[in-house]
């Protein structure tokens, strides 16, 4: 449907609608009359439309879309009357690209890790806090207990020690709050595996498995029930272990990159 | 009830008088020991959902009101008022970011002045916003976007949009509530009900005091870190020198916003204990203001108690719930070690276990588990006034607490005790520093989370009668001298005559 089309009767049936339209929206909108009110009102409208002319197509499409879309149909009409006008003139979608404001660096950096072109900082090894909290940088030992309480790694268990005999209270308090947090979030994905309700099967329940058993924070009966879950030949090495510890510091510059050459790599 | 100038005007958010226990046990008291004074209580809660009292009003309380929070939300009109979204988001920020308490009377005036409408409601002449002209209109869209910019500009915008309307959204609800006349505004906590006093208190030319008894802040703070319902939008990994805020950070500023706007608006900033005042400190809380007010109990009760020396075993026991937070699990291992060196040594834990059963359970199985069911029991719920002659040592494991009573009430009885290093264990069993006269050691104090160090404190008790005696005897008079109901309410009644002349 184009607007070349439209006779001069059916560009004054658009535009009243139209008006017809906002009108019933902002009384209904600014709280002057209920929906229901509003519902009446344009089901009288399109009523009217439909008795006026049958015989116009626009104006049928016009009553039948007030009837189900209510004060929006006008305006639904008119994109779709507007549209195809817009299309001939859009540009391409290349030349679309090219008008997007330049991303900022944030937006780059999340983009790529978004896309895995970045070497993601959480599945890095864990720094070692432990040093962190003899000192008396409170928002950095606090900063670094979120960090303990939302990533947690067995190797962060001696900061998490040194956390809690820390002799500033705040960092003390909120060391005791992590330890208690992690110990139940751990006994409570423990008692998940032990009694099935998991939902992980393979590779993913091994790492669970492996992960649970690591953290330092389960009793040696619950480790060992863990381990009765683990088959014979994942024990005995024969298909190897799943690998969930992280091997290097994502905030470190990665290594450099290698190219394979006639001969080798450089 | 007659809406008058009351002396000290209540503001509580989240306990008083709708949920039992704890804090609002510690009100209903204060009201009462204060006969003398009307009060008015201002009680904030979460929403305007429908609840029941759980304590009948004093008489000396003559107004009650409720506020709600986040009051049911109205949906947005096209003829609302306009309002300046960029000088809201200006003063949001000075709060949020800095503590500015001017902020607080900008936002005040912005969310209580008539302005003119919008064009759509050109009929309309000016009016006062509503509370979805705040926080759901284009001027709030506009200062909404303001702060996303300033604070969280790589986060998820959608996550923001959320916790703006949760931090505004209560800011913005307790700006346009009603303030009832006080001479003093007292709010029992930093936070929304800090802020309402606050406001109130610049509001009427009044004088401000906030009490806490936990740290508000710090335990927002704490929420906030474990809360597994906040998504982490950044990939942030290790990174402790990260400078990008996410949704906790910018919860935790807000909070911290907030108390620091409160500690530079309040006259008296009390505290239960020395040690929670360098939380207070650390946002801008000024040493003038400080004070530290102990909780106290009622000696006449324990007056009677008289410890059995004649039974077959020597007991310790745990006064408490059994839920993670007493680390019950602590006092199972010490009990192990505890019977090595006194075999017949009995470990009681007194309290009631149906809070958390998988806790429970996971205890119970600790217990079986270490071969304990001889020297271990669960006896539920007791009368602590039955149990306590019962006792040689009380024991505290927990990982967190104020101003433990039951430690209080032991050394009323005379009971040495063994508790870890939190709140202000260390200042009853101890002695606080400088403490004059000084009473000597009550029993030992532990770092948590060390069953080993716990048990080494209790077998040291267990096996020196004469130390376990002079620790009972510094306790008891520790608790008379300092702890006791009466000196409490007389601190308090104190503070308000101070704040009132």
């Amino acid at each position: 449907m184009g607007d070349a089309g439209l006779t001069h009767r059916d560009r004054w049936a658009v535009g009243g609608m139209l008006a017809l339209n906002t009108m019933i929206l902002t009384l209904w909108l600014s709280g002057q009359v209920t929906g229901l009110v509003m519902v009446t009102l344009n089901a009288v409208v399109a009523l009217l439309v439909f008795t006026l002319n049958r015989k116009s197509d626009l104006r049928m499409v016009l009553a039948g879309l007030t009837m189900v879309l209510g004060p929006l149909g006008g305006i639904v009409l008119l994109i779709m009357l507007v549209r195809p006008m817009r299309w001939a003139g859009a540009p391409s979608v290349a030349a679309a690209g090219e008008d997007l404001p330049p991303m900022s660096r944030a937006e780059a950096i999340c983009a790529a890790l978004v896309d895995g072109r970045r070497f993601s900082p959480r599945e890095a090894a864990p720094p070692s806090f432990a040093g962190l909290f003899v000192g008396d940088d409170l928002t950095a030992q606090q900063r670094a207990l979120m960090i303990m309480a939302r990533a947690f790694d067995p190797d962060l268990r001696p900061a998490l020690q040194a956390a809690l005999a820390s002799p500033l209270p705040a960092v003390r308090v909120q060391a005791a709050a992590v330890f208690a947090y992690l110990r139940d979030t751990y006994a409570r994905q423990a008692r998940d595996v032990l009694t099935g309700h998991h939902g992980l099967e393979g590779a993913a329940l091994l790492a669970q498995i492996d992960r649970l058993q690591l953290s330092g924070f389960l009793d040696a009966q619950t480790g060992s029930l863990l381990a009765a879950l683990i088959p014979a030949e994942i024990k005995s090495g024969d298909i190897g272990r799943v690998t969930i510890r992280p091997t290097r510091n994502g905030l470190a510059a990665p290594p450099p990159i290698k190219r394979y050459s006639c001969g080798g790599i450089a | 009830m007659t809406r008058d100038v009351t002396d000290v005007c209540i503001v509580v958010e989240g306990c008083y008088p709708y949920i039992a226990g704890g804090v609002s046990s510690w009100l209903d008291w204060l009201i009462r020991k204060q006969p003398d004074l009307r009060f008015s209580v201002v009680a904030l809660t979460a929403d305007d959902v429908p609840r029941d009292m759980k304590y009948k009003l004093p008489d000396n309380v003559v107004f009650f009101q409720r506020l709600a929070l986040a009051p049911k939300a109205r949906r947005p009109r096209a003829t609302g008022p306009r309002l300046d979204g960029a000088a809201m988001a200006a003063s949001l920020l000075d709060l949020w970011q800095r503590g500015d308490p001017d902020a607080l009377d900008r936002l005040a005036t912005l969310a209580n002045t008539a302005v003119p409408a919008g064009p759509l409601g050109f009929w309309r002449g000016p009016a006062r916003p509503d509370h979805a002209d705040l926080i759901a209109s284009p001027a709030a869209w506009t200062a909404m976007t303001l702060c996303y910019e300033a604070l969280a500009p790589h986060a998820s915008f959608s996550d923001f949009f959320w916790t703006w309307r949760q931090v505004v959204g209560g800011l913005f609800a307790l700006l346009q509530a009603p303030v009832p006349p006080a001479k003093v505004y007292h709010a029992i906590s930093t936070g929304y009900a800090g802020l309402f006093a606050v406001k109130a208190a610049r509001a009427e030319q009044a004088r401000c005091a906030v009490t806490e008894h936990g740290i508000y802040t710090n335990e927002r703070r704490i929420d906030l870190v474990m809360a597994d319902w906040i998504a982490d939008s950044l990939p942030r990994g290790y990174g402790i020198e990260d400078p990008r805020g996410d949704m906790r950070d910018i919860y935790i500023a807000a909070f911290e916003g907030f108390a620091r706007a409160i500690y530079a608006s309040a006259d008296k900033i009390t505290a239960l204990y020395g040690t929670n005042q360098s939380f207070q400190r650390t946002l801008g809380a000024v040493e003038t203001k400080l004070q530290v007010i102990p909780n106290g109990i009622e000696l006449d009760r324990f007056a009677g108690v008289t410890l059995l020396t004649d039974k077959p075993r020597p007991v310790v026991g745990l006064i408490g719930r059994v839920v993670p937070i007493k680390d019950i699990e602590a006092l199972i291992l010490a009990a192990a070690e505890i019977r090595r060196a006194v075999p017949d040594v009995e470990m009681l834990i007194i309290g009631p276990t149906d809070e958390d059963p998988a806790y429970f359970a996971a205890c119970q199985a600790r217990v079986a588990e270490l071969d304990l069911g001889d020297t271990v029991t669960f006896t539920g719920r007791m009368n602590i006034v039955d149990v306590l002659p019962r006792l040689d040592v009380l024991l505290l494991s927990s990982i967190s607490e104020a101003q433990p009573l039951v430690i209080l009430e032991a050394g009323a009885a005379g009971i040495p005790c063994v508790a870890t290093d939190v709140g202000s264990c260390r200042d009853i069993i101890e002695g606080a520093e400088g403490e004059t006269p000084a009473f000597g050691r009550g029993g030992f104090v532990v770092p948590p989370m060390d069953p080993q160090a716990l048990a080494r404190a209790t077998v040291d008790l267990l096996t020196d009668a004469a130390l376990r005696e002079d620790c009972g005897r510094a306790m008891r008079l520790r608790v008379e001298t300092h702890f006791t109901s009466g000196a409490s309410a007389a601190q308090y009644g104190a503070l308000y005559a101070g704040l009132m002349a």
